[in-house]
């Protein structure tokens, strides 16, 4: 025990003069380690396919931005021509096609029920609500940047002025609360009406207008001024605006699309996959009445699969194929248009010229009779032609009260539940 | 020139080559210095042993049943101290029992020793033996069983072990050498589930290869993935599920790379109250895989082990017609998926060194055409301990694995979307062409590097000195090929998409422990330490179509060019560590440390984040207490408590506001956001408190249950913008959040058999786990993309939240109104939760006849709902092919009736089927349930899925004794066993699909318990031979 006792003192004794010698060690480990630990962290390489928001404030970048505007512009004007032809009567879903099972785009063309929270809606609704921000982000950021040359800062206040109009113009027109109440909303804001949004659209329209680097850039910004005005049924501004408008020669303003990014109309609607069909009267009504008009309604079929015959479109054949928003043969059809609601439904003698100009501008398509009748409803069919999968045709069948499904059916896209989930001053809706 | 000079020039010659850069050299000085320690070492050594010894030798031998063990360590010390209490270098031997139980130990030097004996599996025990010159002494060693592995040395923290029995946390351990004895296991998933009390382990799909999801506890805080970190031999691995092109959600689990023979055990720290010391990221837990070293089989032996598997995958419930009209034709795409698995592995000691060596392949095809795995594996570790002071450990793992997955779940050209989805004549109507989807290849080819070094080094008595470096480093070639002369939707004459992703793991952790006793009945442990951890992936990707031919087939055959990606990020995270260990008397312990953590994805306002944890436990049985209370028999009673707090990081670019890339488009390339981040942004921060009690009787009878809660606060929420805003690209980041979990694990075990020749073996695993969110910040409810699935206070994380339907709605006249649908109610309402609240599972294993073993395990999960999506996608009148509501529509008139909407108006009457009258009861009852089958309506998709699974049963017959007594001791194998196997053999759930155990969109995301045409688990039958030589 004794023998004991004394081991145990000197284990102790040693421990305790080791102890002083560890901890001194430990303690300046420890130090090195927190100071080697912080510096560890902070040396990375940062990410090679991203850059901060503040890098993009530079006059250099503005053409990498205006691209980006241009490239979300292609992306949601391509989603809402499509699936507001869904909505309307232009297409049809048939799942005899081969192609059926896509929900949504039934939904969609049967009008009845829209799952708020389906995921295409979501993410077409979403590419648009991202388009409208990169446009006014755009010119945001002119303010931000101090430019040598103002040229540049012109160009960066229209294409973002311009194609926020354009953004709202959508809204307006493609989406709604509920089944025929279009508009939507900006920014977590309460909801717009389209008439409100379209005057929103307008004041951008002013604001690119001031900033146009070229005459075309102003006539861009009159049609579509014009085409709002007409939807609005303002028929004197409309054709106020359509006089200096696009005119003959005018190219037109076009969606761009590339391999990889890909038209919608080839994707889901045509050579790509023909999820939507077009609606057997383009061939019925108006091909087989005058075969000249294959110039500009361009189809495949009839296609027959398991008894059932069916048409697809051949505007946009390749994925790269561009959809035309804005054209001098529109600016033309709404300037016939206000002038036959001025003459109480009645030709003028103008309108005739304007409607064969139109048709002149494609190789062999018969000239317009000088004995037809030219009214509203004879300006209607003539834009359903001409305006044939651009998006067009759901607003005109609202405009000249058209619509052919049930009376409580959705004539506009829905907001989502996301927007319903997250914005708060939408009110809940009960249905999902 | 002594050892030590020749051996530092003669490194240094070998190594004069690598004077090529500072990596090279560092790694060169580290294997120089190795070397040197352990030439210095082991010529310290030499010299054991003396000339005309005693001789001791005997048996060792169970003490319950008598039957001899092989492979027990014997440690002969001398009980005769110096001085200073310590034992010289030439009064020790060691040695292990062989066959029939064996030892012997020669030239031992007169005296008196202590003879100890340790092995997994039993208790450690030691005996005095007093040894005189010449003598010939015979020692009979006795064993006691420890049926529950309690004094094995188990890991508790970042860099404390110590045993089961003093444990002050809820122990997880996996004796996987054990099991994969008597059976055979695809992956760690198939190896772990039902094995681990609090332990939920889940394969997203059947897909041989695919994603595997943990669910440790409650789950944890709110934030990330909800799984554990990963660490093999030391390396923190890589654990994500993979895939550039995934099928339908689906991906390939990294895991999957594991090759589940190679590993010796498993532990798992299940929450912060244990993992807290391994800081940020330990939240979820920590896995801890120790793989084989071939140790301490005997001296200087070697042992090689052959293992060959073959069996099949097989459908595991056949689709019926109440399922899908199509049954059929989604039932002709099953197979038998055949596989066949052969491993060698080489294992032995010599001197100093215990090696380990396997090289392992399996090739295994799934139940649908496209699956299939080939995973080669070889691994290399080497063991070194020259001396009590040094150790040294080499764990090296090279992985060939290519995987593929069938097209499935949300996927226009899945397989069972085209054939469960549509009515007979319509099957493929989504993608186009049944072939075409059949010969879609999408595959992954993994190479894979794992590998560690680690030193423990003890220069003076009491400090042990460790440092460890792993490198998990994975390069994989990811393809999706479709065919060229197929026609498929969306794919000009064929596809070739084509990724090569990258990704380097490395950490490396140092610490320092010193033990030291200030008084006989107190110890003390300090731990200080430190751990760094890298991570950087790098990939490119690049699709492009239109083949001109089919017999060429790679990239630059392709004459459209459609996108190429390119992608590059680097996360680091560091930690300091130091931890304070007591206890007295060996009956109470207490630990508490702290660590202060740092990672590049910390936001730049909160560089570091500091996490304490404290724990204690009392083993009441070593108080006496047992004859207090007449409970002769009692081994073990302890109570334990333990605290911690750790913490989820944010995503690698949370902390920056708005990062902004390129996106290809018809006017070039242009600039787009791409990325929202916070730059006030903090780890979520989660506590755990545990308690628990641990009692063992008469080495047979067990129980170990904890208590444990878990709060999450300052949770990173992904606040998802609404679409008006614009910032959609991605969620945004904030501290908003908080949940509550709790729960309760236990495990009852018993062994009331065990003799020579039959034992008999009980484990019952219970758990209860819940959680409740508490706070969102006042967000907006956060749903899944999915929207089935919420986020939001007053429920469960994941719950599916949806507008109950109350009633069917009539129109005046009686009849049904399909158009406006069922009465909703105006609030959503709790409909379910994706994950089980109560689990557990219940196996036996019994051996008879000495040689024959019968294993079974059965597990289950109550308090669970599926969303069965893909009952309701085929419900849609448009599809038409489930025939409750086809037969309920039929009854209601309205098939074929034109004031009807024309979706259900061009709905083809269910055949035999007669309208019934509006306004009678049968109508009304009908319209009743018909309400409940509208697929329009996401409440009426949730189901509840509570079931009980046999999961595994197998029998094996260990042949060597028979053999041995026929053809006589020089029979050339040590070992033979056959084996039979199976798993998932049944199933049962009132759940209508096919399979509970699947999820939609893999094993990462929100979105849970979604069954969207999503593969069922495989039932499995193993046929193995193992040969040891």
């Amino acid at each position: 025990m004794k023998n004991f006792t004394i081991n145990q003192r000197k284990k102790t004794a040693h421990s305790l003069k080791v102890l002083p010698i560890l901890a001194c060690a430990g303690v300046l480990a420890l130090t090195m380690w927190v100071s080697a630990c912080s510096s560890f962290v902070q040396d990375i390489k940062p990410p090679i396919d991203q850059i901060t928001e503040e890098a993009l404030n530079s006059e250099s970048q503005a053409d990498f931005l205006i691209r980006g505007v241009q490239s979300r512009f292609a992306q949601s004007y391509a989603d809402m021509s499509m699936f507001g032809g869904g909505l309307s009567d232009e297409l049809i879903f048939d799942a005899r096609s081969g192609t059926g099972g896509l929900v949504f785009y039934e939904e969609l063309d049967r009008a009845v029920f829209i799952d708020r929270g389906n995921g295409t809606l979501a993410a077409i609704v979403n590419d648009l609500g991202r388009f409208r921000f990169h446009a006014d982000d755009l010119v945001r950021r002119t303010s931000q940047i101090q430019f040598r040359r103002d040229s540049t800062r012109r160009r960066m206040v229209f294409t973002g002025a311009f194609y926020g109009a354009v953004a709202r113009y959508f809204y307006a027109n493609y989406v709604g609360l509920n089944r025929d109440q279009g508009g939507a909303t900006i920014n977590n804001g309460p909801f717009i009406p389209s008439t409100a949004m379209h005057d929103s659209a307008l004041a951008l329209l002013n604001l690119a207008e001031q900033n146009t680097t070229s005459p075309v850039e102003t006539r861009i910004v009159n049609t579509l001024r014009a085409r709002i005005h007409l939807i609005e049924g303002r028929f004197a501004q409309a054709q106020a605006s359509a006089q200096i408008g696009l005119r003959q020669g005018d190219a037109p303003l076009s969606a761009l699309f590339s391999i990889a990014a890909a038209n919608n109309w080839w994707t889901n609607a045509g050579v790509g996959r023909a999820v939507y069909l077009t609606n057997r009267r383009f061939d019925s009504l108006y091909i087989r009445q005058d075969r000249t008009d294959t110039a500009r309604i361009k189809l495949r079929g009839p296609i027959t699969r398991q008894g059932f015959t069916y048409y697809f479109q051949l505007m946009y054949p390749l994925q790269d194929s561009p959809i035309r928003f804005l054209t001098w043969q529109e600016n033309e059809l709404i300037a016939a248009e206000t002038e036959i609601r001025a003459n109480n439904n009645q030709s003028t003698p103008s309108v005739l010229p304007r409607l064969n100009r139109i048709r002149a501008s494609y190789p062999g398509l018969q000239a317009v009779s000088s004995t037809a009748t030219i009214n509203l409803s004879f300006i209607q069919t003539e834009r359903d032609k001409e305006l044939f999968c651009t998006g067009a045709r759901l607003i005109d069948q609202r405009r000249f009260n058209t619509w052919h499904l049930g009376a409580t059916t959705w004539r506009y896209l829905p907001i989502t539940l996301q927007e319903i989930n997250n914005n708060p001053n939408l009110p809940s809706l009960i249905r999902d | 020139m002594n050892l030590f000079t020749q051996t530092f020039f003669h490194t240094r010659r070998c190594f004069s080559w690598l004077d090529k850069n500072s990596v090279q050299r560092m790694v060169a000085i580290g294997i120089l210095v190795v070397v040197c320690f352990c030439s210095y070492h082991a010529q310290a050594q030499t010299g054991n042993g003396s000339e005309g010894g005693a001789i001791v030798k005997g048996t060792v031998a169970d003490q319950k049943n008598g039957e001899f063990i092989s492979g027990i360590r014997l440690k002969l010390v001398s009980a005769t101290k110096s001085a200073d209490e310590t034992v010289s270098e030439s009064s020790q031997y060691g040695t292990i029992s062989g066959a029939g139980g064996a030892f012997i130990f020669t030239n031992v030097k007169p005296g008196k020793y202590i003879l100890k004996s340790s092995a997994l599996a039993y208790k450690a025990a030691s005996q005095t033996v007093v040894v005189e010159t010449g003598q010939t002494l015979q020692v009979a060693v006795q064993l006691a069983p420890d049926v529950k592995g309690l004094e094995e040395v188990v890991v508790t923290g970042v860099a404390s072990r110590t045993q089961k029995s003093i444990a002050e946390i809820a122990v997880a351990r996996v004796d996987a050498a054990e099991l994969t004895k008597n059976n055979v296991f695809q992956d760690m998933s198939q190896l772990l589930a039902g094995k681990v009390a609090g332990v939920q382990i889940t394969p997203a799909s059947g897909n041989v290869g695919g994603g595997i999801r943990f669910t440790l506890r409650s789950g944890g805080g709110l934030f990330g993935t909800g799984q554990p970190v990963m660490f093999v031999d030391g390396v923190r691995i890589d654990n994500s599920e993979t895939g550039f092109f995934s099928v339908g959600g689906q991906g390939v689990s990294t895991l999957a790379d594991l090759n589940p023979e190679d590993i010796q055990n498993v532990e798992i720290l299940k929450g912060p109250a244990s993992s807290a010391l391994y800081g940020t990221s330990g939240s979820n837990g920590v896995v801890l895989i120790t793989t084989k070293t071939g140790a301490k089989k005997s001296m200087n032996s070697l042992s090689i082990d052959v293992k060959t598997v073959v069996g099949w995958n097989e459908q595991s419930r056949r689709y019926t017609e109440d399922m899908a009209l199509s049954f059929e034709k989604a039932n002709n795409l099953f197979k038998l998926g055949p596989f066949w698995q052969t491993g060698v592995t080489l294992a032995g000691n010599t001197g100093f060194v215990n090696y380990y060596a396997s090289l392992d392949r399996r090739q295994e095809e799934g139940i649908l055409t496209q699956n299939q795995m080939q995973r080669t594996s070889f691994r290399a570790n080497i063991d070194a301990a020259p001396n009590e002071f040094i150790n040294l450990k080499i764990s090296t793992n090279f992985i060939d694995n290519y995987i593929t997955l069938p097209q499935n779940d949300d996927n226009i050209y899945g397989l069972l979307n085209n054939t469960l989805g549509f009515r007979p004549e319509a099957v493929y109507s989504n993608s186009g062409d049944s072939l075409g989807v059949m010969q879609i290849e999408n595959s992954s080819a993994a190479q894979r590097f794992i590998g560690s070094l680690e030193l423990n080094w003890k220069p003076i008595k009491g400090l042990t000195l460790r440092g460890l470096a792993g490198y998990d480093a994975a390069n994989t070639l990811f393809q999706e090929i479709s065919p060229q002369d197929r026609p498929l939707a969306r794919i000009n004459n064929g596809e070739r998409a084509v990724a090569n992703e990258r990704v380097q793991q490395i950490n490396a952790d140092v610490s320092a422990t010193y033990f030291f006793k200030p008084t006989n009945d107190i110890s003390s442990t300090t731990i200080v330490g430190a751990q760094l951890f890298s991570r950087v992936t790098r990939a490119t990707d690049i699709t492009v179509q239109n083949f001109p031919t089919t017999l060429i087939e790679d990239i630059e055959a392709g004459a459209t060019f459609v996108n190429s990606n390119q992608n590059f990020t680097n996360r680091r995270e560091a930690g300091v560590f130091l931890q304070q260990e007591m206890s007295y008397a060996d009956w109470l312990f207490f630990s508490a440390g702290i660590r202060n953590d740092y990672s590049s994805s910390i936001g730049p306002r909160a560089p570091s984040i500091f996490y304490p944890r404290a724990s204690a436990a009392v083993r009441l049985d070593r108080l006496d207490l047992s004859k207090t209370l007449g409970i002769e028999s009692l081994n073990l009673l302890k109570i334990r408590a333990a605290y911690g707090q750790s913490g989820q990081l944010p995503n690698s670019f949370d902390g920056i506001s708005r990062l902004w890339g390129p996106v290809q488009s018809g006017y070039g390339v242009g600039a787009t956001l791409q990325n929202i981040g916070n730059p006030d942004i903090q780890p979520e921060r989660i506590e755990e408190i545990e308690v628990g009690l641990e009692a063992e009787f008469s080495d047979a009878y067990g129980l170990d249950v904890s208590y444990y809660q878990q709060f999450a606060s300052n949770s990173i929420i992904g606040f998802v913008n609404s679409p008006s805003t614009g910032l959609t690209t991605s969620s945004i980041p904030r501290n908003i959040g908080s949940i509550r979990g709790w729960g309760v694990e236990s495990s009852v075990y018993a062994t009331p058999i065990r003799t020579k020749e039959t034992s008999l073996q009980f484990n019952l695993i219970f758990n209860f786990a819940d959680n409740i969110v508490q706070d969102i910040g006042g967000a907006q409810p956060i749903f899944a993309a999915t929207s089935r699935n919420v986020i939001i206070p007053g429920q469960r994380r994941a719950a599916f939240f949806l507008f109950p339907v109350i009633e069917p709605r009539y129109n005046p006249d009686g009849t049904y109104n399909y158009a406006t649908g069922p009465v909703l109610g105006p609030e959503r309402v709790f409909a379910g939760t994706p994950v089980p609240i109560y689990t557990g599972s219940f196996s036996t294993t019994f051996r008879f006849f000495t040689d024959f073993t019968l294993y079974g395990m059965v597990e289950w999960g109550l308090g669970h709902s599926l969303y069965n999506n893909t009952r309701m996608l085929a419900t849609n009148p448009a599809r038409g092919n489930i025939k409750e509501f086809n037969v309920l529509a039929t009854q209601l008139g309205l098939p074929g009736n034109p004031t009807q909407p024309t979706s259900i108006r061009l709905l083809p009457p269910y055949p035999g089927v007669q309208p019934l009258t509006p306004n009678t009861a049968e109508y009304r009852a009908a319209a009743e349930r018909f309400a409940r089958v509208d697929h329009r309506h996401f409440f009426n998709g949730v189901e509840p899925a509570d079931f009980l699974r046999i999961r595994e049963v197998s029998i094996s017959w260990n042949a060597t004794r028979v053999l041995r007594e026929l053809f006589g001791e020089g029979f050339a194998v040590k070992n033979i066993a056959f084996v039979v196997s199976g798993r998932n053999l049944a199933l049962f759930s009132r759940y209508s699909g096919a399979d509970v155990e699947v999820t939609r969109n893999g094993s990462r995301e929100l979105s849970r318990g979604i069954d969207n045409y999503t593969l069922m688990q495989p039932r499995v039958f193993n046929f193995t031979l193992n040969l040891g030589f």
